[in-house]
């Protein structure tokens, strides 16, 4: 038995010993096949390294650091600061940490008397910037030269403790100290923040105590003078930059808890912080991007494993007349068996370990590229157990997929034959099913997609295009026989007669057809999905919002006659938005309420998928008066005089300034004659908008207790409020008021506006507009105000808003919001727009000036400039470009190997045609016609399986190029132009490639037909 | 000596849209130890059949088959793997075909040994005692293709009897060598089964074969219709089917002067057949529905019958080492059907091609029409082809999906006939040989004599000046064989066209006007 299974062996490699071009052939496509794989493994760690070295940064620089901390007084510990130093460091070093600085706080507390901050670090001179002065020396007791951080109080004068200042600085990052101090304690934050911050500040807590520091931490902690002082020690490990990499993390996360729990098993008092939850949710975004670099090469590695299938297919013939010979000769199904699996195996293994090879050099090439460390990254992406485990398994597969191409014989299910591949291809097409079904974009399933549904359709056209090959004989056959048409017909019959290698070239056409379109689709979808993702974030050119930090009015710095005032081409949209929620529906919180001019919709990058009706017709439709019937107050205007009679109430004014903001100046009692009140400076020439109507102060106190409403009457004599209302209790007629008043609603006397006569016209995502009533109107709470607005149209979502939202007229809104409760709406953001690049450019140079530095400006060009640049962005477009361009390049090489391999296959038939009288020029355009039908089928067939395969995966993996959620959605996009122009230049490169190959097939100078046998 | 191959009323049918094509129908075969049985039979007779299930590769659908005691229809795959290891030795007619190119004639001859278990050496010893006995001793590491086709065969059969296997199977063992090599190999074949005491069972289409024979057994449709032992004291003996059915040795019925019907009387204890009183009146019937002559609407061609339309001058056509045709003459006069007979490898198909002007001679002329088509390019000779002689190949490369009627218009397509005209020239070549009602059908449906017939209409709607056919009959019965003979000697006659074929069938050869032998 053993002998003749090494016999078997012997034959094998015998065999494959005598190497044919097919063979060799299909090893180069298996080895390009495993590289893609391979390569994508490296690939895929680099960029999940990559994501993560982003996110990384994007941590704040203050957590950016692993940070052992400690708090208290040295008398209730039974640890000194050495012993705690001890016991920091190991801790660091066992989480990873083997650099660790160490630093004292002892944070505004009063020293010797003097409120001021104090504290000492290991090496100063690295942290701090000097200003003034010089760098301390070491601290000790009869000299300790401290640096001045801030503020102007009193150095302390400790016993025992001599400290001096030597100079000014400031904190050159936050790293050390993180938010054991607050950004206002540093001087280098002293940035410009809003007056009215600014104020807030200053009232609610006083300006900081001065701080010190010196250099070193044992002689400040030990200090006799300061030992009853709470302190905090810390022992800082920063993250530096491109630290931890992927593989890093979890061994990180382990050992911060470890070193933790170690700290906390002594005391309590000791804590260890990491940014491990951070670095969590990075690696799993990374897993994301990887899984999309995955996706792309398993697509690559399907398209060349089908271009081995393909060129197996030529050794088919071989390997069963060998089988056919030995089972003459006896042999059993076991050695039958053995033959095949081994001349398989050798083959998958040498095109495996060359396509390794080939992927090992990739993988470091892409690693040195992106500035990843060469060795960590092979070694835990292609060389780590999984990549090994993986390479073994891409053998196995490629064993498979030859054995079945090579020696699967068709089953017999009833009549119809059924070969093992067309089970797999079924097995296939309900794993896809199954796929959808579930929606679940994080299955490793979707991953496979690529193959199981490009697989699929090259087993269905296989199975199909016999039929219809004799459908579309049918379509030849009728007319008169020109030249080309009896080529046609008999190109289409000799298909149909015999496909052969032709069904094998087509399904491998189908595949790169189907996959050069995928990659090319997908490359346009995500490209477009960037664009839309950007033109959606900041639906025109540049989008000004606050500064959170600054909490500076837009308006304030950037008014709109400034900004229009920058040049022609500039467009300025004033945009309110407010968050709020749906009066009647529950749980419906949290949606937008977007206001801006009508005119403007019409100019946003619209997608149909977005609503059903043109942007322009949308804008339309929102169109609502505006105007708000406010009384102007003169420029010269200084004083507000009203005269009033009747029941006594608090009566005040309510004004808007010129710049949009509103103020409430108090007139006093009615029913006392004149009220009289000075105007602010800010509020001359601006508008009176309303009165509040509040109860006198006696009465209100007795009206609380008693838990009554207070009701009275008075009269208004001037100004004259004509077309003005009472509102919240009040009712005016003719100057007269009547009033009701609580604590609950407040009172007020405004004009008249217009949506007190028809409802703010609005368009609605989906669940809001199926909130409205039957005439459409839906009641929103919007800035503690309940208003009626009324849905015009029905929209799935609207740039420049994630989630449900409203969307009207800013005009109409702001008055609809203002005259409800006046400030309650104001315009709090710009959508700006420029005419052209230039124009553009011009307006971000602008924009990063003052005034306008004090505010949040984004640059949809900006965006679009991030996200081409996002190494994961550009990897993955990339490598579907390549993708795209390899697939045509296969789908060559497979339309030159089915011109080759009819010229081969069907001498026969060529044979008997030309006995019939053929001539060459019928025969050579014979098997072009072929080649041409064998394409086209492969073309349409490809076309649906790549827009299939592009919709299906960009319906499940709805990721940006960048493995971020995408907003809006992305949505399949071809760009016809470059598969317009790949698609002409693979007719022109093939048509040539199949011209020269049948060229000289016929040759005029006698050569023979067919002699095969001699008779 | 006993029965060493039993195979006893073996049916063996092929399903086919028509609901299945028997290759073998009650065949009865007996092959007693140590002889040498030779099987004869023409293209399709089901000899390939027969020697697949004594092989173990096929099942008979009815009847049973011995070899040694062995129940070969029951046995499982791995008992059929195991008999053939065991007891089986096999030589291909493809003997290039048979052996692996990669291997050297003594690694081929250990192959069987080596898949058996046997260890390098004896393998290596076995494949030296059998290339020295076939005179091959000194090439024992040439690999095929450094071998003469002879010499191949030669390291197949030693590959074959290597094991000493107590049956050897040869299919066409010398049908693709020349003459001289065939007597060769088939005088060794007898010489090393005698001396390896094998039993053997060569089946052949080729009479010459019947030399080392000690048992001849004539197969056609699927049944042995002569059997004889050969030898000393050996009585001729024709088998005796279920039922009555007998099959009468055509040489015999033609030296009684039988044709087509014939008289039988029982005279004591012995049957007499004789022919009929009137044979002149008796018209030959078929499995066609109808003589074919008499549907014949055959248009005359306008040329004189005694001319020669076809001419061969001093042809010579050489492959490597072979020279099939050497100088070859010949005048084929319009109005004359021709056979062109000889033994497999005398160049007959070679001769065609170079007739049909798909081949190119080394040496010499052919003339179609008073035209030298030697003198035309491929394009050009291919335009004679279109307008002056249609090829017949032994495949007839119709388009099985097609009905008869579309192929026969596809073929006056490719030959530039309008549409209209061609339909009309279909439908009457189709009646011609009396497929007018299955025009339409599929050719996949049609019978194999409807499919050459079909084959025949499409030659004949090109209305050519010649017909050259190769092995028209070689897989038809024989009634339809001696129609399709029919067919082509009237269409010479009718049409003034020339008809030459290549045949080995004496049907076929019975209705030549004239027999052209080569080798």
């Amino acid at each position: 038995m053993l002998r003749s299974a090494l016999f078997v062996l012997g034959l094998a490699l015998r065999r494959l010993g005598r190497g044919t071009g097919a063979t060799g052939l299909v090893v180069i496509g298996i080895a390009l096949g495993a590289a893609a794989v391979v390569g994508v493994r490296a690939g895929t760690t680099v960029a999940q390294d990559r994501a993560v070295a982003q996110a990384v940064e994007r941590i704040p620089e203050g957590s950016r650091s692993v940070r052992a901390v400690w708090f208290g007084v040295p008398g209730q510990s039974d640890d000194l600061q050495p012993a705690l130093d001890a016991r920091a460091r190991s801790a660091l070093r066992r989480a990873g940490a083997l650099e660790s600085h160490a630093l004292v706080l002892f944070r505004e507390t009063t020293i010797a008397g003097d409120f001021a901050g104090l504290g000492g670090v290991e090496g100063l001179a690295r942290w701090v910037e000097l200003r003034s002065g010089r760098l301390p020396g070491a601290c000790r007791p009869e000299r300790c030269e401290v640096l001045r951080l801030r503020g102007d109080g009193r150095l302390p004068a400790p016993p025992g403790l001599r400290l001096v200042e030597v100079g000014e600085a400031a904190l050159a990052s936050n790293v050390l100290f993180g938010d054991f101090l607050a950004p206002t304690d540093n001087a280098l934050a002293d940035a410009e923040v809003s007056p009215v911050v600014a104020a807030a500040a200053g009232y609610h807590r006083p300006a900081p105590p001065p701080l010190f520091l010196a250099e070193g931490v044992a002689m400040l902690a030990g200090a006799p003078a300061l030992a009853r002082l709470y302190r905090s020690y810390a022992w800082v490990a920063p993250l530096e930059a491109g630290t931890p990499r992927l593989w890093e993390i979890d061994d990180l996360a382990g050992g911060v808890t470890q070193a933790r729990s170690e700290l906390q098993a002594r005391t309590t008092s000791f804590d260890l912080i990491a940014p491990v939850e951070e670095l969590r949710s990075a690696q799993a975004e990374s897993r994301r991007a990887g899984n999309r670099l995955a996706l792309v090469g398993g697509e690559a590695a399907v398209l060349l494993f089908a271009f081995a299938i393909l060129a197996a297919m030529t050794l088919r013939r071989d390997l069963r007349a060998a089988r056919r010979r030995l089972a003459w000769s006896g042999a059993r199904g076991w050695q039958l068996g053995l033959l095949t699996a081994t001349e398989t195996g050798l083959i998958a293994l040498a095109g495996t370990m060359l396509g390794f090879a080939l992927g090992l050099a990739g993988g470091a090439l892409v690693a040195e590229r992106a500035g990843a460390p060469v060795g960590d990254v092979l070694a835990k992406s292609i060389l780590s157990g999984t990549g090994l485990l993986l390479v073994g398994l891409v053998a196995i597969a490629a064993t498979a997929v030859l054995v079945a191409t090579v020696a699967s014989m068709p089953l017999r299910l009833g009549r119809a034959p059924v070969t093992p591949l067309d089970l797999a291809a079924i097995a296939a097409a309900l794993l896809v099913v199954f796929s959808l079904r579930r929606g679940d974009d994080d299955s490793g399933l979707v991953l496979l997609l690529p193959g199981l549904v490009t697989f699929a359709a090259a087993v269905a056209i296989a199975r199909l295009l016999r039929p219809v090959l004799r459908v579309a004989e049918r379509l030849t056959h009728r007319g008169s026989h020109g030249g080309l048409r009896l080529g046609l017909r008999l190109a289409v019959l000799s298909l149909g007669r015999n496909p052969g290698y032709a069904v094998a070239a087509t399904s491998f056409l189908v595949v790169s057809f189907g996959l050069a379109l995928f990659a090319e689709t997908y490359r346009a979808t995500l490209s477009a999905g960037e664009r839309d993702g950007a033109a959606y974030a900041v639906p025109r050119d540049f989008v000004v919002r606050q500064e959170l930090r600054r909490l500076i009015p837009v308006l304030d710095a950037a008014p709109l006659g400034r900004l229009r005032a920058l040049g022609p081409g500039v467009d300025v949209d004033p945009i309110l938005r407010l968050t709020g929620g749906v009066g009647r529906q529950e749980g419906e919180s949290g949606i937008t309420l977007l206001g801006l001019p009508p005119s403007s919709v019409g100019l946003l990058r619209w997608r149909s998928d977005f609503g059903s009706r043109s942007p322009e017709a949308l804008g339309a439709a929102i169109e609502a008066p505006d105007g708000d019937g406010s009384v102007r107050l003169g420029i010269d205007t200084r004083e507000l005089v009203v005269r009033t009679s009747g029941d006594e109430v608090r009566f005040a004014a309510e004004l808007r300034t010129v710049s949009g903001r509103f103020l409430r100046l108090d007139l006093g009692l009615t029913g006392t004659g004149t009220l009289r009140a000075v105007l602010p400076r800010e509020a001359r020439a601006g508008w009176l908008v309303g009165f509040a109507i509040e109860p006198a102060t006696r009465l209100q106190e007795r009206g609380a207790d008693a838990g009554q409403a207070v009701s009275g009457r008075f009269r208004v004599l001037t100004p004259a409020l004509e077309d003005w209302i009472g509102v919240g209790g009040a009712r005016l007629e003719n100057g007269a008021v009547s009033y009701t008043l609580t604590d609950q609603i407040a009172t007020r006397l405004r004009p008249r506006v217009p949506s007190d006569r028809e409802p703010v016209p609005v368009l609605a995502t989906p669940r809001l507009a199926a909130a409205a009533d039957s005439a459409g109107l839906l009641p929103l709470q919007i800035a503690g105000e309940r208003v009626t607005v009324r849905v015009a149209e029905r929209i799935a979502r609207f740039p420049g808003v994630n989630g449900q939202a409203v969307v009207g007229d800013v005009g109409a809104l702001l008055s609809l919001l203002n005259a409800e409760r006046p400030g309650a709406a104001r315009v709090d953001e710009l959508w700006i727009g420029a005419a052209d690049d230039t124009v553009a450019a011009r307006l971000a140079r602008e924009l990063e000036r003052k005034p306008y530095d004090v505010l949040r400006v984004v640059s949809r060009r900006a965006l679009e400039a991030e996200a081409r640049q996002d190494p994961i962005a550009h990897g993955t477009l990339l490598a579907l470009a390549i993708s795209a361009l390899v697939a045509l390049g296969l789908a060559l090489a497979g339309i030159l190997l089915t011109v080759l391999g009819d010229l081969r296959d069907e001498r026969g038939e060529l044979f008997d045609l030309e006995a019939e009288g053929a001539a060459p020029r019928l025969l050579r355009r014979v098997i072009r016609l072929r080649a041409l039908t064998v394409t086209l089928a492969g073309l349409l067939a490809g076309a649906l399986t790549g827009l299939a395969l592009g919709a299906v995966v960009t319906d499940l993996v709805a990721l940006t190029a960048r493995a971020t959620a995408a907003e809006p959605p992305l949505r399949l996009d071809v760009d016809w132009t470059i598969v317009g122009v790949a698609l002409a230049v693979y007719t022109v490169a093939a048509g040539a490639l199949v011209i020269a190959a049948t060229r000289d097939a016929f040759p005029n100078d006698g050569a023979p037909g067919r002699v095969e046998a001699i008779e | 000596m006993t029965a060493l191959v039993d195979v006893r009323d073996v049916f063996r049918v092929h399903p086919s849209a028509e609901g299945g094509v028997a290759a073998l129908q009650g065949l009865t075969l007996s092959v007693r130890e140590g002889e040498v049985c030779v099987v004869l039979g023409p293209s399709g007779s089901g000899k390939s059949t027969l020697v697949r299930i004594v092989a173990g590769f096929d099942r008979p659908s009815a009847g049973s088959v011995r070899v040694a005691g062995l129940d070969i229809a029951s046995l499982s795959a791995g008992g059929a793997a195991r008999y053939r290891s065991e007891l089986l030795g096999y030589a291909d007619q493809h003997y290039w075909r048979a052996l692996a190119g990669e291997l050297t004639a003594r690694q081929l001859i250990g192959v069987q040994l080596g898949l058996a278990g046997a260890s390098a050496a004896s393998r290596d010893e076995r494949a030296a005692e059998l290339l020295e006995r076939v005179g091959l001793g000194d090439r024992a590491n040439s690999r095929p293709r450094e071998l003469s086709g002879g010499e191949q065969q030669r390291v197949a059969l030693c590959a074959a009897l290597a094991h000493r296997p107590r049956l050897l199977v040869a299919d066409e063992p010398t049908g693709e060598l020349d003459s001289a090599t065939a007597r060769d190999i088939l005088g060794l074949v007898a010489e090393l089964v005698r001396e390896h005491g094998t039993t053997a069972l060569v089946v052949s289409h080729d009479p010459a074969t019947v030399e080392v024979a000690d048992r001849v057994v004539h197969v056609r449709d699927g049944r042995v219709s002569d059997e004889r032992i050969l030898g000393a004291g050996a009585d001729d003996a024709v088998v005796v089917g279920r039922g009555g059915w007998l099959r009468l040795p055509e040489e015999l019925l033609r030296q009684a002067g039988i044709s087509g019907r014939a008289t039988v009387s029982l005279d004591v204890d012995r049957l007499v057949v004789a022919a009929p009183a009137s044979e002149e009146a008796c018209v030959v019937t078929t499995q066609a529905s109808a003589d074919p002559r008499s549907e014949a609407v055959l248009a005359p061609l306008s040329v004189e019958t005694t001319r020669a339309l076809l001419e061969a001058r001093d042809l010579t056509r050489r492959f490597d080492e072979l020279t099939p045709i050497d100088r070859f003459s010949a005048s084929f006069v319009g109005g004359r059907l021709y056979a062109v007979t000889g033994p497999s490898g005398s160049g007959k198909t070679t001769l065609l091609h170079l007739l049909a002007g798909l081949d190119l001679p080394d040496a010499g002329e052919v003339t179609l029409d008073g035209v030298s088509s030697t003198s035309h390019d491929r394009a050009g000779r291919a335009e004679l082809r279109r307008t002056r002689l249609a090829f017949i190949g032994q495949t007839a490369g119709l388009v099985p999906f097609l009905g008869a009627r579309e192929n026969v218009e596809l073929s006056l397509a490719v030959r530039g006939v309008e549409l209209e005209d061609a339909r009309h020239r279909a439908a009457e070549a189709l009646a011609s040989v009396g497929l007018a009602e299955q025009g339409e059908r599929p050719v996949a449906e049609l019978s194999a004599g409807q499919r050459e017939r079909a084959a025949i209409a499409r030659a004949v709607a090109a209305r050519p000046r010649a017909i050259v056919a190769d092995e028209p009959t070689a897989r038809l019965d024989g009634a339809n064989a001696l129609v399709v003979g029919l067919l082509f000697a009237e269409l010479a006659r009718t049409t003034g066209a020339v008809v030459v074929c290549a045949t080995h069938d004496p049907l076929l050869i019975e209705q030549a006007d004239e027999v052209v032998s080569l080798g």
